[in-house]
């Protein structure tokens, strides 16, 4: 298997899943990637924990700082979302697997919800992104019937559950199962 | 929507077993003398082993059909990884007449037998339920009969 790595398993997701549960209004306060034009999001809902900031702000203060010979944008700059705040069961997991995999830089970290019969269409991520970052998948919720498409390989990744995966191919995913799927999905820079 | 997949076995034995017994009521021969009793822990050191590759079919999550299949080297062609069906099942109930849950399971478990580099591959029929059919849709070639003989009384 090339395109998935299975990092560890019996991960204690209910800390984070009750903390979800607990503020369901977060699913609804983010849609970029839902409304994101003809994306293929178009049936997930998402909380957003670590994202580019979308305020216009970081852009701005990248021409101040490039028009006085500083740096320009850094296209790959994640700044904190509130719920990353409140949801404060996702820090450590995410730090955990930062210095499991040598993290340099920790990139876009979201929680993203297919429904059952939902999916995310094939695609592939871009390529300055993919080749720049590392996909890792935390497995907060699944259940048989998951399908996890990447090239012409198919996994099924379990709750509790840690995944590498390159999201450099064409991948896709079908929730075939009677349960909402939710992963964390985080980014993190490794030496390469 | 019916999907199909490898998985693991052994950890998801219990709607294994919810769907065998039907399995067994409509095709095993002689069930007055051969009750089903499968012997999971040889299934469980197969799959421990890597020589057993389970698809299971799904729809909305329910299993609906699977295939068991067991790779190895041929007991006299070492040199020939060998895939050999063990059971494969769709429930009645999600059938059609294009048989489209099976065929996504054999194009599934054909799939995975590629990857793994199986160079030989034999699927069965009982001939009281034929579905060479779909074997032979799938560029299988008839290679063998079996014949059985009760002699156990």
């Amino acid at each position: 298997m090339e395109n998935f790595l299975l990092l560890s398993q019996g991960i204690d997701t209910t800390p984070l899943m009750l903390a979800i549960r607990r503020q369901p209004e977060l699913w609804k306060e983010d849609t970029y990637l839902r409304d994101y034009p003809q994306g293929p999001f178009g049936e997930i809902e998402s909380i957003m924990l670590r994202f580019q900031d979308r305020s216009g702000k970081a852009q701005q203060d990248a021409l101040e700082s490039a028009s006085n010979g500083g740096p320009f944008y850094d296209q790959h700059e994640s700044i904190d979302y509130p719920p990353y705040k409140t949801l404060t069961a996702a820090r450590p997991m995410i730090m955990n697997l930062m210095a499991y995999v040598g993290g340099e830089r920790l990139g876009r970290a979201m929680i993203n919800k297919i429904k059952p019969g939902g999916r995310i269409l094939p695609h592939v991520d871009s390529f300055e992104h993919a080749k720049y970052w590392d996909r890792f998948h935390i497995v907060l919720q699944s259940a048989p019937g998951v399908v996890f498409r990447c090239g012409e390989e198919k996994v099924y990744m379990g709750t509790g559950e840690v995944w590498w995966f390159q999201n450099a191919v064409d991948h896709e995913v079908i929730n075939n199962s009677a349960e909402d799927r939710i992963h964390l999905v985080i980014d993190i820079r490794t030496s390469k | 929507m019916i999907t199909a997949m490898v998985e693991p076995f052994t950890s998801q034995l219990d709607e294994f077993k919810g769907l065998i017994g039907a399995h067994y009521t409509e095709l095993a021969l002689n069930k007055d003398k051969v009750p089903l009793d499968p012997q999971w822990d040889i299934y469980d050191a197969y799959e421990k082993s890597g020589a057993l590759v389970y698809v299971a079919l799904r729809d909305a999550g329910e299993l609906i059909g699977y295939v068991i299949c067991t790779v190895a080297p041929g007991l006299h062609y070492k040199t020939c990884l060998t895939a050999i069906m063990d059971i494969l099942f769709v429930v009645p109930s999600k059938r059609d007449s294009y048989a489209k849950g099976a065929l996504l399971i054999i194009d599934t478990l054909e799939a995975e037998l590629r990857r793994r580099g199986v160079q030989r591959w034999f699927m069965g029929t009982k001939l009281h339920k034929d579905i060479g059919a779909l074997f032979r849709r799938r560029k299988f070639i008839p290679c063998e009969m079996m014949y059985t003989k009760w002699i156990g009384d």
